[in-house]
């Protein structure tokens, strides 16, 4: 296995799935890639990012009895993918992993993020970072966040009230008669910290709902994850 | 092991929250427009970025 990394974990509403996070908060730190995905497809994320660790540390899987547990994440796309349909494979998912890489993060409708929707505009993955500095050293804080959540009207960025201004084809609500929806949040930094601390760090990922959301109502599902880390494992 | 003193896990927070809330702007600016499967015939519309750049302007935000 590789060596593990530090981990804090939070979740604001549980009406949502994040698997390996048991053992994060037992244990603080966790060891292997992350994937999101939607819904249905938990399942199969799971069992072939299971497949993948057995065979990427082989001697310590199959020769002893190192076990994988790791961590997959979900938002809901019914509306917009078939997801009854549960069209991912193994293959797919091995794929998005064997070709993870460094360098700038795809954004958009790629990945989980090709059929989630953002205050009833089409929403998906996206990403941020900030570089902060203390002690006279320079650290990266960084967000990756799989965005299906909330209804146009509480729409407000940098404090312009967006959603009460582009009223136009707020779909979901249309459709459904009231928004829903939920979140991913995960947050790397190279910054040294304790998983106590991490935790911590995780909690303020909900502030993304306060900032540009006030009301937390009963469907918005907060996941967050944060590691030390700047490698992410993302896939559709 | 190396661990950051708690008195600068405000700047952590700060990077955090606002790398949180840029990533949900980045993430919708960055969709496009999808057709929907349930209900049918329906377009789940990206944010139109023109009309997003004016209504900042307005506000004094761009």
């Amino acid at each position: 296995m590789p060596a593990p990394i530090w981990a804090g974990h939070f979740n604001l509403n549980g009406n949502g799935e994040m698997t390996g996070t048991h053992w994060i908060n037992e244990v603080g730190y966790f060891m292997s890639p992350i994937c999101l995905t939607n819904t249905h497809s938990v399942g199969m994320a799971h069992h072939a990012t299971v497949g993948w660790m057995i065979e990427q540390y082989k001697s310590v899987c199959q020769e002893d009895h190192a076990w994988a547990m790791p961590v997959i994440a979900e938002t809901y796309d019914g509306m917009c993918n078939d997801i009854c349909g549960r069209h991912i494979t193994e293959k797919d998912v091995l794929k998005a992993i064997n070709s993870a890489n460094n360098g700038p993060v795809a954004e958009g409708n790629v990945g989980g993020g090709g059929g989630m929707q953002t205050y009833e505009f089409k929403g998906g993955t996206g990403t941020a970072s900030r570089m902060i500095s203390f002690e006279d050293k320079q650290y990266t804080v960084a967000a990756l966040v799989q965005s299906n959540f909330d209804i146009r009207h509480e729409s407000n960025i940098l404090g312009v009230p967006v959603g009460k201004h582009m009223r136009e084809n707020a779909l979901v609500s249309e459709l459904s008669g009231h928004g829903q929806g939920s979140i991913i949040v995960i947050i790397a930094t190279d910054a040294p910290m304790l998983p106590v601390q991490l935790k911590r760090v995780a909690k303020r990922g909900r502030s993304v709902l306060a900032a540009q959301a006030p009301p937390v109502g009963i469907t918005p599902a907060i996941l967050c994850w944060l590691f030390p880390s700047s490698m992410l494992w993302i896939f559709h | 092991m190396d661990f950051i003193n708690d008195h600068h896990c405000e700047k952590i927070y700060a990077g955090a929250v606002q790398s949180v809330e840029e990533a949900v702007i980045n993430a919708m600016i960055a969709a496009e427009s999808v057709p929907t499967i349930k209900p049918p015939d329906h377009i789940l519309e990206a944010i139109d970025h023109v009309q997003l750049i004016n209504l900042m302007k307005q506000y004094g935000r761009f």
